[in-house]
């Protein structure tokens, strides 16, 4: 087992097959200690199917990955508890508030972090008392990221954190990532908007069925293309039509 | 130990929360516990009179007779037999009542004195009974063509009345304990059941899985929580039954709670397990909820939660009397009512047992995460 300290994640020739469909085809990569790395494609390319083995919920059909020079099969539990994952679709107990909900994984872990601490750091603490189908969808992904910090984990899994919510609220949730980076954090993300990877991630992989097809930064990847004599369909401006709506609607949360 | 203790705490809380879940687990049984008891559905039979005549002269033999009448009508039944059986039929419960007819019944210059005890419980078949003797007897000593004209005049008799406490609990007795095992199976299937399957549905069970924990544990947990809750609900069922409907338990001796709870835990352990095998099995509750209808409404009716399984056919008792209800119903009215040890339920104790494996084996081969 080679403990490479600088590779915090090492994914080694990760397949996975079902019944045809070869939705994870040889992925190899690498991650950082303290990067934010992104994997980016189009739906059903294999990027949530890849981050659930890393994260040892889904067994590869080949391949094998470490995290902390863990192996994610033979150490699961181990790896368990060094990892924080925000699942794709989440859901949390009907019946308790989100200071329960919190508070109740925290302890699953022996009460690593504060529960208040994570409310205030998520900015859902006025919303202690809700219940979890009472919040917007912003505050749900943002209790979803408080309950995958619950053990100060390693390495944080974000799977689409900003899918279906509206500039504001993604923008929120773009801040607190960028929070989490900067308390030291590795954090793996699947996204399928450019504008995030490019505002989030340090480097990332774009994958298309079940292959990576590019890896770099996204500034040598723009470079690259432009390299290869690539004109825009349009001029591009200064300014987008994202930070014009947010100018006329204000970058603040509202009610959310 | 500590995340245990914090699944369970969880689990309480979202039970307490969960307003669907206290009405099917506690207000339900009671309700109908409450609707059968106070209507008493035992007066479908008649009063049981049991006669010890020491007498057995002619006129004794005109009051039996008179009895016998009101039998043929379905009004009384009557047990011929000597006076420390029925004390013990009283006790018992198998007779409401007996009359000791006196040697000097009738005879000329006697003034016999007729002695009637009634189990002290038995309001309205106390009454039913008294009507009848009084009935008979002053018919028997005015009627001119029967009754020598010596005896009619010259003879005179007095009641005595007893109230015996008996052991005998009716059918409110009877159904008490039958409800808080019907309890139990409602209990142990429906909230396992829909929790569960709601958890699996909706994901809360995949999000487990990737704490160090994993689904299993939490599983384990929420079990523990319904088993705690399962004992809870019958000691409440049947103070309920106590304080309201005025039931006897254990014929007083204190250890009988710790039997009941011994006997809810391990009933609730083998329903927990069918609703275990049930949630694991199906995807969602369309599949569940004919599945848990399927297996919980015949046990309702024929287990001999309402009406003792005597009273069925007997293929009908054949099929039933292994059934898991059954055999919980059967011992707690067994250590509840009769005063039986557990020892003394063995064969119950052991029917449940094997009851609690059979579910354990097919919830471990049906049960899928997803």
């Amino acid at each position: 087992m080679k403990n490479n300290t600088n590779n915090i994640v090492e994914v080694k020739n990760l397949s996975k097959n079902y019944g045809k469909i070869n939705a994870v085809d040889g992925i190899s990569f690498e991650v950082k200690s303290g990067e934010v790395f992104g994997m980016l494609g189009p739906n059903g390319a294999g990027k949530t199917t890849t981050v659930e083995i890393i994260e040892g919920i889904r067994q590869p059909d080949k391949g094998e990955t470490f995290i902390n020079g863990l192996n994610t099969i033979i150490d699961n539990k181990q790896i368990k508890k060094i990892i924080g994952v925000q699942l794709q679709q989440n859901a949390f107990f009907d019946y308790l508030n989100i200071y329960e909900i919190i508070d109740f994984y925290s302890k699953l872990y022996g009460n690593k972090t504060k529960t208040i601490d994570l409310l205030k750091k998520v900015e859902l603490i006025e919303k202690k008392n809700s219940k979890y189908k009472e919040l917007s969808g912003g505050q749900k992904q943002r209790l979803s990221i408080a309950i995958a910090l619950v053990n100060d984990p390693l390495v944080l899994f974000l799977d689409e954190p900003t899918t279906g919510l509206d500039p504001q609220a993604r923008r929120h949730v773009w801040n607190l990532i960028k929070q989490i980076r900067l308390e030291g954090s590795t954090i793996i993300m699947t996204t399928h908007y450019m504008e995030e990877a490019e505002e989030l991630c340090d480097r990332v992989a774009i994958i298309d069925t079940g292959k990576i097809v590019a890896l770099d930064t996204p500034g040598n990847l723009i470079d690259k293309l432009i390299d290869k004599g690539f004109k825009p369909k349009r001029t591009i401006k200064k300014a987008s039509l994202d930070d014009v709506f947010l100018d006329l609607t204000g970058q603040n949360l509202r009610g959310d | 130990m500590k995340i245990y203790s914090a699944i369970i705490l969880a689990s309480m809380k979202m039970y307490y929360r969960n307003k669907h879940a206290i009405i099917w687990s506690l207000v339900f049984p009671v309700t109908i516990m409450l609707i059968f008891g106070m209507f008493n559905f035992e007066r479908y039979n008649p009063p049981k009179l049991g006669i010890n005549d020491l007498s057995n002269n002619q006129i004794s033999k005109d009051l039996i007779n008179s009895f016998n009448s009101f039998q043929k009508e379905k009004i009384l039944e009557i047990d011929i037999d000597i006076q420390t059986n029925l004390e013990n039929k009283l006790i018992n419960g198998d007779i409401d009542g007996f009359i000791i007819i006196p040697k000097n019944f009738g005879l000329k210059n006697n003034i016999s004195d007729i002695e009637v005890s009634y189990d002290k419980n038995k309001i309205e078949e106390k009454s039913a009974i008294k009507i009848i003797i009084t009935n008979s007897i002053t018919d028997l000593f005015n009627k001119n063509n029967r009754i020598p004209e010596d005896y009619k005049i010259e003879s005179s008799y007095s009641i005595t009345e007893k109230n015996i406490v008996t052991n005998a609990q009716g059918f409110k007795g009877f159904l008490v304990p039958g409800i808080a095992a019907m309890a139990i199976m409602q209990t142990g299937l429906f909230s396992v059941v829909f929790t569960l399957i709601r958890f699996k549905v909706s994901g809360v069970l995949r999000r487990l899985n990737v704490t160090p924990i994993g689904s299993s544990h939490f599983i384990i947990g929420q079990m523990i929580t319904r088993v705690i809750l399962i004992i809870i609900q019958t000691y409440l069922i049947i103070l309920i039954g106590i304080i309201i409907l005025g039931v006897s338990i254990g014929k007083g001796d204190p250890l009988v709670w710790i039997e009941i709870g011994i006997i809810s835990l391990i009933g609730g352990l083998v329903f927990l397990a069918m609703g275990l095998g049930i949630s694991g099995w199906a995807t969602d509750e369309n599949m569940a909820a004919p599945l848990t209808n399927l297996i919980a409404l015949p046990m309702m009716f024929l287990s001999g939660v309402f009406f003792p399984l005597s009273v069925m056919p007997n293929w009908v008792i054949n099929i039933a009397q292994f059934f898991p209800l059954t055999f919980l119903a059967d011992s707690i009215r067994s250590v509840s009512l009769d005063g039986l040890s557990l020892i003394d339920i063995s064969g119950e104790i052991l029917g449940l047992i094997i009851w609690l494996f059979i579910a354990l084996i097919i919830a471990v081969k049906t049960f899928k995460w997803e």
